[in-house]
């Protein structure tokens, strides 16, 4: 009669610790890998990006998560050193197994993590990374960074039809950022498309403090209007630099420009500087708002740079395709499960951004829209 | 602006870049007078410098007031590497074991300096004073300009009085010629080195708080590009030549902006190497450098 | 005389042991955890292969630097060989071997070129140099549109696997652990540490640094080409200034003295990201603070050659067969020939006047002495002799040859060997390796003899050579110590001892007393006449101590001003009126 006791409790005992068992196989946690600068010169964007992605998902998890299972980011340092990116992506991939990655921050560590993202059959979207072709020919790689050859031509338009008087253009630009190469070399081709002469072209390598030559050397023929194409510190620099020596036009910006940080650093002289965006952090939508409120909340911060807002978006997207794709997160269906994230994520259409509907073209760049928006009165503002 | 003008403006503006590169570039000659040392660390000195002069000019003082937190601030800096990177390593040790730890020291201020005072460049203010613009022949300067230019050409002008006329000035030389010498003197390179660090590190802050003001920008990783255009200017000047350096530094902030004015920026620090390492094919010890005589 | 010496000499041995344990620690734990053996810390794939090419651009950074050369242009040169190769191999579809031997090759090449300019500067010079070369590359490539400038270079096929690196790093480790264990490498260690004497034991610097600076630029190349296609996208910054300190770091820390303290560095250097990962953001701090510590527990690096035990010398050597006696040259000249005749020669440097118009003649056989009052001219007419001063007029013939002229690594070969002044020993080479490199000219391995292994019948025998030297000079007992850890007595007896291993007929000595006590000195004394009798050599030397020449030489020549104002045997010279001139003054004169 005790044995009978006991073998019942035994019987309990090993019911309920299979029961967690099954549970905890059911319940798995979804890994997405984040491959963010925390160190060394990319920190000031990977920091608050990590954070943006960090707050996605908690709204994620509030909301049920995704089909019951939770998700979980893991992050990887990449030091701004191209081995320690290599080994830590290898880590994810291997190690931590994740199903997606979001970063990196550069398009040379996102080129040479293609392939091997490609090769493990997961995917990887950069919320920053602008380099041309950057994502031709590799199924696993997306970028959540619209194409800059879009959206130029319709700053010039509306630039053109605001100030008929402009003739010439003169344009710096950065030639080591792969997006301010790009935006630098469209200001340059498309700028005679609305009748304007292109005076003068300068480049310069970012890293140097000192503008004032190029700057003389830009403002010498006297444009109407210069575009400068670089990055928010840069830029402001630049733009500062401009107002020094004399100059009182508008100022055309590009993508990497618009941030809090502009306008610190810039002060008053970079009012009257436009640019075509796919965010700022004034866009009056529904998501935009909810999302501004939500993330000041959770995390002290009052300004939201659009590197932020898009990484937040990479982890709805992905979340997004792992639902699609009824992932369970089980181990022994890795493979399986990261090609059909894969294929999801290439599918996305009309997925609710921060702006407006985002999705992927034939490319996996991706497609949303931009607004003009300028510097006025100290903040970043619609027309 | 005429052809002529522009060329007079870059000009001035190369001396100018030029003259913020002698006030780093003389620090470093004469720790390597002193201690055969290549202070690696110069850069992140200089940064700090800058810092401090920030921090100075948010506090509502003025430039006086910055200039002197630059130099403290930087002079105390450099004491510490001295005592705790430098004098520990014995003197029989390679010399280039010297740079290394002073590589390492760089390493751990720029850190430092990420986490604790600017992962991002912050603006530097320019005193309203300074920011009067005043015409110099075809050419229209700031004040600014002026004051630098002036600034580096007294301390200069002032440390080598000091060298070569000042009971210190001879303890140093006696330290660089031959420590061992100079102990048998009675002189204790002990105080002499520190002092020694303690003024190049001083010069490097106030051209810290200079060049924050003049490119009215500064961020934690200035110190590389300006450590290294220094330590190439004073190789090119000849090791231990305080008038090479400063004649070296003119030389390359003249190249680069002349490079960047009529060929183009992105070759800027190129041209600058390509003069360097054609003038030192020339004269192997530096424009000014003693030939190394080989005494048998 | 030996008190407190076997203290100091337990102290270093207990160092040396305490080091060795923390090597072998540190290494074991490196291959555990690299085997994937230590608890949740799992390498991945990529920290293997990036690790061996860290090693092998380590050493590239290593090679120039052990003959003395620091050369920061090595960053330059692996994105040379890697831009090469990875656009052979896209752009013309090259195999990959081809592609990555002809981007080595042509890097080598590279290096060769930049390597003879590069002999004109020193130091931190080269550094500088050096350093504006690599980054005038970098920015070259930056703005080349046509490997994608700065945007980078992607699409670079997928070649190099984990044994490709191995294997390029153990056939590179292998080669030049046989190169520099023997001639070649004692003749580098030579140049990086004395010049001055390398050139007087006839060692052709230049040659020596040619070679070990093409060798680094081949293996920056080889390794910029296995990089380029294990990461199959390349772009201008990562060869910059961040990853030369990084390598530069590796082989001050792991030690600078053999290549596997470079490699050393490299690997456990290299791992201490991953493993302090957890620490994530102070780990660049924690790099810095350890880097110096490191510095300045062990300034020589980590990894030193006594912790190896490597020397430069073979660990058994052939005894010459016959005995002393026929060490001599094989053929006694006449005494009455002449050995050495200087006629007319005059040097001044810019305003000083050193010599003007010496004639004097050294007999074979015969001790010759040189003396004069200081700054009368005898070093500078000693370097004219051995050649590390040129005449501005005059002859100076050695047994029928003229010689004026010729540079050191001649002279020696010739047949003339030289102490100096200062002496000028390697003091941290043993005593038999000191005399090993006194007879590099007797000796003729080569770069491919040494790396074939053919070399060691020559070493044994070399060896076995000096060490019958080192018995002679009653220095034996001391051959494995190392030469800075004598005497002076003793150090100024190795010095001759390594002149005399080159077997010159001429010895020509710098004041070989000076400094030395009494019993020391007659010593010495016996020993020049033993040499001079039984090995029958010339000497001349140089000499302040008036005793000492008018005893044992038979022949002196005085300067004074760089005139030669008597010649002849002690007793004549002694009476000599210009020479007592010399030395005292006249009368009337107020400063002579």
């Amino acid at each position: 009669m005790k044995t009978s006791r006991l073998l019942r409790w035994s019987a309990r005992g090993l019911a309920a610790v299979l029961a967690v068992l099954a549970g905890e196989l059911q319940a798995a946690d979804l890994k997405i890998g984040l491959l963010l600068s925390q160190t060394g010169p990319l920190s000031s964007y990977g920091v608050p990006m990590k954070s943006a992605a960090e707050y996605a998902v908690k709204l994620i998890n509030d909301a049920g998560g995704i089909n019951g299972n939770k998700l979980v980011v893991v992050l990887e340092d990449d030091t701004s050193n191209p081995s320690t990116f290599l080994n830590g992506l290898n880590r994810l991939l291997e190690g931590e197994k994740v199903l997606a990655l979001v970063g990196p921050i550069t398009s040379g560590f996102f080129q040479a993590g293609g392939p091997i993202v490609h090769e493990a059959g997961a995917s990887m979207i950069s919320p920053t990374a602008t380099a041309p072709q950057l994502t031709v020919g590799n199924p696993a790689a997306f970028r959540n960074n619209p194409s800059e050859d879009v959206n130029i031509p319709a700053l010039l338009e509306l630039v053109k039809k605001t100030n008929p008087e402009i003739r010439t253009i003169a344009v710096i630009y950065d030639n080591k950022e792969a997006a301010d190469k790009v935006i630098g070399g469209l200001y340059e081709k498309l700028a005679p498309t609305v009748g304007w002469q292109v005076q003068n072209v300068a480049t310069f390598l970012s890293g140097q403090l000192n503008y004032s030559d190029i700057v003389a050397k830009t403002l010498r023929g006297k444009p109407d209007v210069v575009a400068v194409a670089a990055h928010a510190e840069d830029a402001a620099n630049v733009a500062r630099e401009l107002r020094r020596q004399g100059y009182r036009n508008l100022i055309l910006g590009g993508t990497p420009t618009v941030s809090q940080d502009y306008i610190k650093i810039g002060g008053e002289a970079v009012n009257g500087t436009y640019v075509v965006v796919p965010y700022y952090q004034g866009a009056k939508t529904e998501q935009n708002t909810r999302f501004v409120a939500g993330y000041s909340k959770a995390t002290g911060r009052s300004a939201v740079d659009p590197w932020e807002a898009s990484t937040f978006e990479c982890i709805g997207m992905i979340a997004q395709a792992m639902r699609a794709a009824g992932v369970t997160g089980d181990p022994a269906k890795l493979a399986a499960e990261r090609k059909a994230v894969q294929a999801k994520l290439a599918e996305t259409r009309g997925y609710p951004g921060l702006v407006g509907t985002i999705g992927f073209d034939k490319d996996r760049v991706a497609t949303k829209p931009a607004v003009i928006i300028r510097v006025r009165d100290g903040s970043w503002q619609a027309l | 602006m005429d052809a002529f003008a522009f060329f007079v403006q870059q000009l001035g503006n190369g001396f100018i870049l030029g003259s913020a590169y002698a006030l780093v570039a003389i620090g470093l000659t004469l720790v390597f007078g002193v201690l055969n040392v290549i202070n690696l660390a110069q850069g992140e000195i200089f940064m700090v410098g800058a810092f401090a002069g920030l921090a100075c000019f948010e506090a509502g003082f003025g430039v006086t007031a910055a200039l002197i937190a630059g130099a403290g601030a930087s002079a105390l800096l450099g004491l510490l590497i001295e005592r705790l990177a430098l004098r520990p390593l014995p003197v029989t040790a390679d010399p280039h074991i010297g740079m290394v730890s002073t590589i390492g020291a760089a390493i751990i201020i720029q850190q430092l300096a990420t986490r604790f005072l600017s992962a991002r460049q912050r603006p530097y203010p320019t005193p309203a004073l300074l920011s009067e613009r005043v015409a110099i022949g075809p050419v229209s300067v700031d004040l600014l300009n002026l004051f630098i230019l002036v600034l580096a050409a007294v301390l200069t002008i002032g440390l080598t009085l000091v060298v070569r006329h000042t009971k210190v000035g001879v303890a140093i030389r006696a330290v660089a010629e031959s420590p061992r010498i100079a102990a048998m003197m009675g002189i204790n390179s002990g105080v002499v080195v520190p002092i020694v660090f303690a003024l190049s590190s001083a010069m490097a802050g106030v051209a810290g708080v200079l060049v924050g003001m003049y490119f009215n920008n500064i961020g934690p990783f200035i110190g590389i590009p300006i450590g290294l255009k220094a330590l190439a200017a004073v190789i090119l000047g000849g090791l231990g030549s305080v008038g090479g350096a400063v004649a070296a530094s003119l030389l390359i902030g003249v190249a680069e902006v002349m490079t960047v004015a009529y060929i183009s920026s992105s070759w800027r620090d190129a041209v600058a190497f390509a003069i360097i390492i054609g003038a030192l094919l020339l004269r192997p010890t530096g424009l000014f450098g003693s030939k190394a005589a080989h005494k048998v | 005389m030996k008190t407190g010496r076997a203290p100091i000499a337990s102290a270093a041995a207990r160092n040396l042991r305490v080091a060795r344990g923390c090597g072998i620690a540190l290494a074991s734990l490196l291959a555990l955890y690299l085997a994937g053996l230590l608890p949740g810390l799992a390498p991945s794939s990529s920290v293997l292969p990036q690790l061996c090419i860290s090693a092998l651009m380590a050493i590239a950074v290593w090679l120039p630097f052990a003959s003395g050369q620091l050369s920061l242009a090595q960053g330059g040169f692996m994105a040379t060989g890697a831009y090469l190769s990875a656009w052979l191999t896209v752009q013309q579809h090259w195999p990959f071997a081809a592609a990555l031997l002809a981007g080595a090759g042509a890097t080598a090449t590279l290096g060769l070129v930049v390597s003879y300019p590069a002999l004109r500067l020193r130091g931190v010079y080269l550094a500088i140099a050096t350093l504006g070369l690599g980054e005038v590359i970098r920015i070259f490539l930056l703005n080349l549109d046509a490997t994608g400038g700065a945007f980078g270079f992607p699409g670079i096929p997928y070649h190099t696997r984990l044994w490709h690196l191995l294997l390029a790093l153990g056939v590179t480790a292998g080669l030049l652990f046989l190169l520099m264990r023997g001639r070649i490498g004692r003749a580098v260690w030579a140049v990086r540490h004395d010049e001055i004497a390398a050139a007087a034991l006839g060692i052709e610097t230049t040659r020596i640094r040619v070679l070990t600076f093409t060798l680094g630029a081949f293996v920056a190349g080889l390794a910029g080409g296995l990089q380029a296609h294990y990461v199959r996208f390349i772009a201008p910054d990562n060869y910059g200034m961040a990853a030369l300190i990084d390598w530069l770091v590796f082989v001050m820390v792991g030690g600078f003295e053999t290549f596997v303290g470079a490699v050393a560095g490299a690997f456990l250097l290299g791992t201490m990201p991953e493993l302090l990962r957890s620490f994530s953001d102070w780990r660049p701090l924690v790099n810095g603070v350890l880097l110096v510590a490191l510095l300045i527990l062990r300034p020589r690096g980590f990894v030193t050659r006594e912790l190896l035990g490597w020397t430069f010398a073979p660990r058994s050597f052939d005894l010459p067969v016959s005995d002393v006696d026929s060490a001599a040259p094989p053929v006694h000249e006449p005494p009455s020939r002449e050995a050495l005749r200087i006629e007319g020669v005059s040097k001044s440097f810019g305003g000083v006047t050193a010599l003007v118009d010496v004639t004097m003649s050294v007999r074979h056989g015969a001790i010759h002495g040189l003396i004069g009052p200081n700054g009368a001219g005898k070093t500078t007419l000693f370097n004219a002799i051995a050649g590390f001063a040129s005449i501005d007029a005059g002859r100076i013939v050695f047994s029928g040859l003229p010689i004026q002229g010729l540079r050191p690594q001649q002279i020696a070969r010739a047949g003339i060997a030289r102490t100096f002044q200062n002496i000028r020993l390697y003091r941290d080479l043993t005593v038999l390796e000191n005399v090993m490199l006194g007879g590099y000219v007797r000796t003729t391995s080569g770069v491919v003899r040494c790396v074939v292994g053919l070399d060691r019948a020559e070493e044994r025998q070399a060896a076995g050579r000096a060490l019958q030297l080192l018995r002679g000079l009653g220095l034996a007992a001391r051959a494995r110590d190392s030469a800075g850890a004598l005497s002076y007595g003793d150090q100024r007896r190795l010095e001759i001892a390594r002149a005399l291993a080159a077997e010159p007929e001429l010895l020509i000595l710098d004041e070989p007393v000076a400094g030395m006590n009494d019993r020391e000195r007659t010593a010495l004394a016996g020993l020049l006449r033993s040499i001079r009798g039984d090995f029958g050599k010339t000497i001349l030397l140089i000499e302040h101590d008036m005793e000492l020449v008018m005893s044992l030489c038979e022949q002196v020549t005085v300067l004074n001003f760089g005139h030669a104002v008597a010649s002849g045997s002690p007793a004549e010279v002694q009476a000599h009126p210009a020479v007592i001139e010399a030395y005292l003054g006249t009368p009337s004169a107020v400063g002579a």
